[in-house]
């Protein structure tokens, strides 16, 4: 940085005349250097000279931050200062088509300033719309519904934190195909329907809430929906155990994350879905979550088959690559289960990428392994990864054991353990004795490529 | 060999090189690989057929000059070949833009002019580094720039804006089209439940135009209206602080009676159509900044203001309306044991 400004004033010593060189860049590099800056600087180059007056009006994205603003050295914001703010640029702002708006303000800012900023982002024709309240004071911010009542250009809707939503009748919102609700509070199950039905075009919806605080029953029924995930940071009390309701026909990737100590969870199968992860739930009075998911090609199961209920049969005839955590209890039980039920499975993934030294299970062979050999094992079974083995566990080993030992078309096992420091020799040592072992029981040594790693 | 055999085997075995002629008339020429790189230059060999000799040289934009034409192709030299890491890439580009701001803004007119995008991108982002965080005395030092604003100009953007045209234009479409609805209302009671307004948008300006006339028709008439705004206004939507008070005051007193919103909710749609149309019809804001002066607000007219606000007002959302103001009720909120807030919803918090 100093070093340019002395190269600058020193060939302006040497130049005759100071060549203002950026100026005489073209008005859509010079925007595109105002986009690589925050907004609050971009503006400020208004008073730089004529040339830059009016060049970042024409920025397609502006974001506005109260939660850091240089003017103030203190922690105590004035949301007075900011609102003027936002208003003037606002209303400065002269780009034919207002690309992305993003505004960061607290919970105690004015609705009707709210309002009228999404009112003129919407005239804009605004695309992307993000808007992040944080709290202060416990105050929270109604997102004036009627707004909502009609939008066709919007694309990306993001709202985070303390923000109200109460939509009374349905919204429409023919565009909108991205849609981010991150701790936001519904009003009423009116709202949340008002809210899904109005949006034709939804393709993602990513929902990250504390269950059971704002409605009992959450209903996601969006017919054009393809990427959902639900993340449930379950917090006690309120209106008691809530609910899901799920129906998605045309879904294609579905994330749930965190459904403990729930009434029910009740989703319609979908019969395009791709893929599946299902992380941390437990304690559901009544689910479908497994028998829902017996079209996907992938699943990510992170969780115990004490928790759900397991369908038996071959049910999962599309399933292809299947992966379980080894931190759950008597996860190898729903392994059986999962080998017996998937006939075309290619690639098995087992994991504990925190190598967890507490797992749950009591290293005891409990252990029920298939009576006879899974027709996945036999047959299409290509790829075996283990991250995290434990290769001090009896458990473990039984089931490494017999994956190697049945998998008849196997072509590349890597099983992968915690790092041993070279002090520990004697452990290493029986680390190596213990994987020639798992080696030797292979079907078919000359097809298979064995690796063993350091996690 | 005879010259013949040589002029045949040298494309083979030697480089090929392509010729480039820049503004001040010098030539020079390049390996063609790394000429290639540049979309430019690619498209003038291979469209136009030019540059393979000395004669038919490619001629280069006049923002390329020959120092800057060798730094990018020194860039194209180390980024054309196919083999490197993208770290090594990196380290390279770091090192690569360590000059000075006149050189780099020259770099960057020259890499445009050839349409060599991430040296577009590389130096523009480095040309935003150097601008981040400076002050405006220290940005014009830095570039050169010509100090050409008035005082004023330079203090307009900090002005009070409240009084800002487009936000006063919104609170009256607001107001006319509730009163509109309403009227519609009563002609027939049929509760409209998905609206969408097929008027063309010369419908719907001529709706504006005709039926009030103190909104702008024609550029012409802007000044005349000015006047009649400056003289409406004192009450403001937005944050005049004294004003501040007094309309929330208001709002709250009137806003008792919950309106219902379903009805006239699909019509705002019609008016952020309006809001935008309105946009071409207004000039740039700084006309209506210059000598702007808060005139003495006749209490006529301020009563009006009022009243054209509160129903700005209850039309946004009538239910959040009453909790703006100074009885408006705490939310409660309890902690939990992992540290975070929750709301508990209840009749003190004004929702039902």
């Amino acid at each position: 940085m100093e070093q340019k400004l002395t190269d600058g004033l020193g060939s302006s010593n040497r130049d005759a005349v100071n060549e203002d060189r950026i100026s005489e860049l073209p008005d859509a590099l010079l925007l595109q250097i105002l986009s690589s800056l925050p907004t609050d600087n971009a503006i400020a180059t208004s008073v730089l000279s004529k040339r830059w007056r009016s060049l970042w009006t024409m920025l397609p994205k502006l974001k506005f931050d109260s939660d850091f603003n240089p003017v103030f050295d203190d922690d105590n914001i004035d949301p007075c200062m900011f609102s003027e703010n936002v208003y003037k640029s606002l209303s400065l702002h002269k780009a034919p088509v207002l690309e992305s708006l993003h505004l960061k303000f607290e919970g105690r800012t004015d609705c009707l300033d709210v309002g009228i900023w999404i009112a003129t982002a919407f005239a804009r024709g605004v695309r992307k719309l993000v808007l992040d309240s944080f709290y202060h004071e416990e105050q929270i911010v109604t997102l004036p519904s009627v707004l909502f009542s009609y939008n066709d250009t919007l694309e990306i809707l993001k709202l985070k934190n303390a923000i109200d939503l109460d939509f009374p009748s349905r919204v429409c919102l023919k565009s909108l195909r991205k849609l981010y609700l991150d701790q936001v509070h519904f009003k009423d199950e009116e709202s949340v329907c008002n809210l899904f039905c109005g949006c034709p075009s939804l393709e993602d919806l990513f929902v990250h809430r504390y269950g059971n605080v704002d409605v009992a029953t959450f209903t996601i029924a969006v017919p054009s929906l393809q990427r959902l995930t639900i993340e449930d940071l379950r917090s006690e009390g309120g209106y008691g155990n809530g609910s899901y309701v799920i129906n998605a026909p045309a879904l294609k990737y579905l994330n749930i994350d965190g459904f403990n100590d729930i009434e029910s969870c009740l989703i319609e199968k979908a019969l395009e879905l791709v893929e599946a992860k299902i992380s941390n739930v437990s304690d559901i009075t009544n689910e479908n979550i497994l028998e829902s998911l017996t079209s996907a090609k992938r699943l990510i199961l992170h969780l115990s088959p004490l928790e759900v209920k397991v369908p038996t049969g071959k049910i999962f005839h599309r399933l292809v690559c299947l992966e379980l955590r080894t931190y759950e209890r008597e996860w190898w039980n729903l392994l059986s289960i999962m080998l017996d039920s998937s006939p075309k499975l290619q690639i098995l993934k087992l994991t504990d990428v925190y190598l967890h030294n507490d797992k749950q299970n009591p290293d005891v062979r409990k252990w029920n392994p298939p009576k006879c050999a899974p027709e996945c094992l036999l047959f299409h079974l290509e790829t075996f990864v283990w991250i995290g083995y434990e290769w001090q566990r009896g458990d473990e080993k039984e089931v490494a054991t017999y994956i190697l030992e049945n998998a008849r078309q196997l072509k590349k096992a890597t099983i992968s353990t915690k790092r041993i420091e070279r002090e520990m020799l004697e452990k290493l040592e029986k680390r190596r004795e213990m994987l020639n072992e798992l080696a030797s029981v292979l079907w078919d040594p000359n097809s298979c490529h064995l690796v063993f790693e350091s996690t | 060999m005879s010259e013949g055999e040589m002029a045949i085997i040298k494309p083979e075995m030697m480089k090929s090189y392509i010729w480039l002629e820049t503004a001040d008339g010098s030539i020079q020429q390049v390996e063609q690989e790394v000429a290639m790189y540049c979309p430019m230059i690619c498209q003038e060999v291979l469209q136009k057929g030019v540059g393979s000799s000395k004669n038919y040289a490619i001629s280069l934009p006049q923002r390329v000059n020959p120092a800057m034409l060798s730094l990018i192709f020194d860039y194209c030299r180390f980024h054309h070949v196919p083999g490197r890491s993208n770290k090594e890439r990196k380290i390279y580009d770091e090192k690569f833009i360590r000059m000075d701001t006149k050189r780099l803004c020259e770099l960057t007119s020259a890499a445009d002019s050839l349409q060599l995008k991430p040296l577009v991108d590389l130096t523009s982002r480095a040309l935003a580094r150097i601008i981040e965080g400076k002050t405006p005395e220290e940005i014009r030092e830095i570039f050169h720039l010509p100090d050409d604003l008035t005082e004023e100009e330079k203090l307009e953007p900090l002005k009070n804006t409240m009084d800002d045209p487009r936000i006063r234009l919104l609170n009256r479409l607001y107001a006319k089209k509730r009163k509109e609805l309403k009227e519609r209302e009563k002609l027939k009671s049929v509760e409209v439940e998905e609206h969408v307004d097929e008027r063309s948008v010369d419908d719907l300006l001529s709706f504006i135009n005709g039926r009030d006339h103190k909104v702008v028709k024609t550029s012409k008439s802007k000044k005349k209206n000015k006047k009649r705004k400056e003289q409406k206004n004192g009450t403001s939507m937005g944050i005049c602080e004294t004003s501040e008070k007094d309309l929330k005051h208001n709002l709250h007193s009137k806003s008792r009676n919950a309106e219902n919103v379903d009805k006239t909710a699909s019509s705002l749609g019609d008016v952020s159509n309006l809001l935008s149309m309105e946009d071409d019809i207004f000039t740039p804001k700084t006309e209506f900044e210059d000598g702007y002066i808060d005139d003495e607000i006749d209490p006529a007219l301020k009563e009006m203001l009022d009243r054209e606000v509160e129903d700005f007002a209850r039309r946004l959302n009538s239910s959040w309306v009453l909790s703006i103001g100074q009885e408006r009720q705490p939310v409660h909120f309890s902690i939990n044991g992992n540290g975070a807030t929750r709301r508990l919803t209840g009749p003190a918090a004004g929702h039902k």
